[in-house]
């Protein structure tokens, strides 16, 4: 029998459980560990943070999915892995917290044959002076983030209904964050939502940015074909943002945020500073911090884990400028290269190298967007890495027959722009690869005939269909495995 | 009456286009926004099964 450990119940854990289970079937264990008790959908947490979700929409509650399928479920965050195993342990195994309240503190050490790590990211609120919802900004990130973000829009809209003006600053807390999509939603929610109530003339807008040219999204932007002209996102990106009347300041590295104003340097090295009312700002992502040890207990996170606390996979790290960045630097099957029956996928693995080109000022920031892992790549790793552990434990056989590149898959991003069955809109945008291949599409880094970028109400639709779709299928429901990444 | 704020580059807004009149009808008509769900299906099914071997 093999036991299968996934660390994280996100949405490239949860996804890659729920097929190893099915693949594995009874003879065999799977265990998700995994800190929160619920499931998010987090791409809808940009409708909590606007008040047109409430947060039960976006979340259940795990245990009973798991119960149902059969899978392990322990309510705790992963501390350590040892894949090597110890004196104690022969097998390897991965040492526990528990915070479940009924056994909060108690650690534990669980072995495993096969160990996927889906821990997302930390959301490194620390990285920039006065960010994140315990300071002075808003985040959308997780469910509560976005309840309490729309508790404090509330308290500027009633600050508009008495005729006051206020300033709303949207974008990126961090020179590198990444994740941009997910604020510029936001961004246009927001303005969508004064505009419905009538206050959007008391609306100072601002998108604020650490991309070279707004619609670079931490992929180096891309080209739609569209009216006859191949566009790149920027054109459509700043179209969007006009069109909504929010004005934008980009290669902005956001260094500081004080009760008053959100300190940035520029390109050049130049200070600036932007007051705000109300500000969302994403933070930087890093690894969740978990350590790795050897046989003698050994501290061996530099093998398992990048810099940046990501985990290492079957990538080419090796460090090239980005004239040199290649679509085959990126993994396929995210695999460990120390530990082959380790893995690691979505936003927990390490990427090799951006996909913006770098830009750094003359103090040394870097202020490029790190590379987007969204959730459909999310999804399809956690699926793939699944497919070929079931694969490996049915034939005993130690290959991959299934890989998912980020440089040979594509992405569909939703970006909503205003909720309503009739009056909602959102940008559907879709890349293929979501890497750039320079060598295979010398001419626009991409298939042109893959992509779209359109606005309007079919967006919406689409958006709200893959809420509904994407929770039915994490719930488990009758023939779930139907509905593809 | 808030302080004058100091802007990164606060003119560029000027230089992007905007959708008119026949744009912006089409993105909230019933028919061909409907048409237009069947075609995103189709193209994001594409990328789907595309992806992944
Ligand atoms: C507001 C918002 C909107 C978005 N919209 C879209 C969209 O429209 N389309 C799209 O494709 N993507 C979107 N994204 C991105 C998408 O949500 C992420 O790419 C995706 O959630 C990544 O999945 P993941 O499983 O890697 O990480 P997560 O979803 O973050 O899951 C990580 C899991 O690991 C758990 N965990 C953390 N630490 C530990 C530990 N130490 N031990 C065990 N478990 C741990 C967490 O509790 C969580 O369950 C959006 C993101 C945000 C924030």
């Amino acid at each position: 029998m093999a036991k299968v450990i996934v660390l994280g119940a996100g949405i490239s854990g949860h996804t890659a459980a729920q097929i190893l289970k099915r693949k594995l079937g009874k003879g065999h264990e799977v265990t998700v560990i995994s800190p929160n008790s619920n499931y998010q959908w987090v791409p809808s947490n940009i409708w909590v943070g606007v008040g047109k979700m409430s947060t039960e929409q976006v979340v259940f509650k795990l245990a009973p999915v798991y119960q149902k399928l059969g899978i392990g479920y322990k309510q705790a965050l992963a501390v350590s892995i040892h894949p090597e195993g110890n004196a104690r342990h022969p097998k390897p195994f991965v040492s526990i917290r528990h915070v479940a309240p009924d056994m909060e503190g108690k650690t534990e050490e669980v072995e495993y044959d096969y160990l996927v790590n889906s821990t997302g990211p930390k959301l490194n609120f620390a990285g920039t002076e006065g960010l994140g919802p315990d300071k002075f900004t808003n985040s959308v990130c997780t469910y509560d983030h976005a309840a309490h973000s729309w508790k404090n829009l509330q308290a500027c809209i009633a600050k508009m209904e008495k005729g006051q003006r206020q300033t709303f600053v949207i974008g990126t807390g961090h020179p590198m964050a990444t994740c941009q999509g997910a604020a510029f939603e936001y961004a246009l929610n927001i303005k969508a939502e004064l505009d419905n109530r009538k206050l959007g003339h008391l609306a100072d807008m601002w998108w604020i940015t650490n991309e070279a040219e707004l619609g670079d999204f931490g992929m180096g932007g891309a080209y739609i074909r569209k009216n006859g002209y191949v566009t790149p996102t920027k054109i459509f990106t700043e179209s969007i943002l006009r069109e909504y009347g929010v004005r934008w300041i980009k290669q902005a590295g956001v260094k500081k945020v004080d009760e008053k104003a959100i300190h940035y340097e520029d390109i050049l090295g130049q200070t600036h500073q932007i007051e705000y009312d109300f500000a969302m700002l994403i933070p930087g992502f890093a690894g969740t911090g978990i350590k790795a040890y050897g046989r003698e207990d050994q501290d061996i996170s530099d093998k398992v884990f990048a810099a940046n606390g990501m985990m290492k996979v079957d990538a080419d790290y090796t460090p090239k400028p980005y004239e040199q960045w290649k679509a085959a630097d990126w993994p396929s099957t995210y695999q460990s290269p120390a530990y082959p029956n380790v893995y690691a996928t979505g936003i927990a693995f390490a990427p090799p190298h951006g996909m913006s080109k770098p830009a750094i000022n003359k103090n040394g920031m870097s202020i490029t967007p790190t590379p987007p892992r969204t959730g459909m790549p999310s999804g399809v790793m956690g699926m793939v890495v699944a497919q070929n552990i079931a694969h490996q434990v049915k034939t005993g056989k130690n290959d991959h027959p299934h890989r998912a590149s980020m440089a040979r898959m594509g992405a569909v991003c939703v970006v909503s722009a205003g909720y309503g069955f009739f009056k909602g809109r959102a940008a559907v945008m879709t890349v293929f690869p979501i890497v750039p291949d320079w060598e295979k599409h010398p001419k626009w880094g991409r298939d042109i005939n893959y992509t779209i970028g359109e606005i309007g109400l079919a967006g919406h639709w689409v958006k709200l269909m893959l809420h509904y779709l994407f929770m039915y299928k994490a719930k488990a429901r009758p023939l779930w495995w139907m509905i593809p990444e | 009456m808030k302080p004058p704020i100091e802007r990164g580059v606060p003119s560029e807004h000027l230089y992007a286009t905007e959708p008119q009149g026949m744009v912006r009808f089409l993105r909230r008509s019933l028919i061909w926004q409907t048409f237009r769900f069947f075609v995103f299906n189709f193209k994001m099914l594409r990328i789907v099964v595309g992806g992944h071997s």
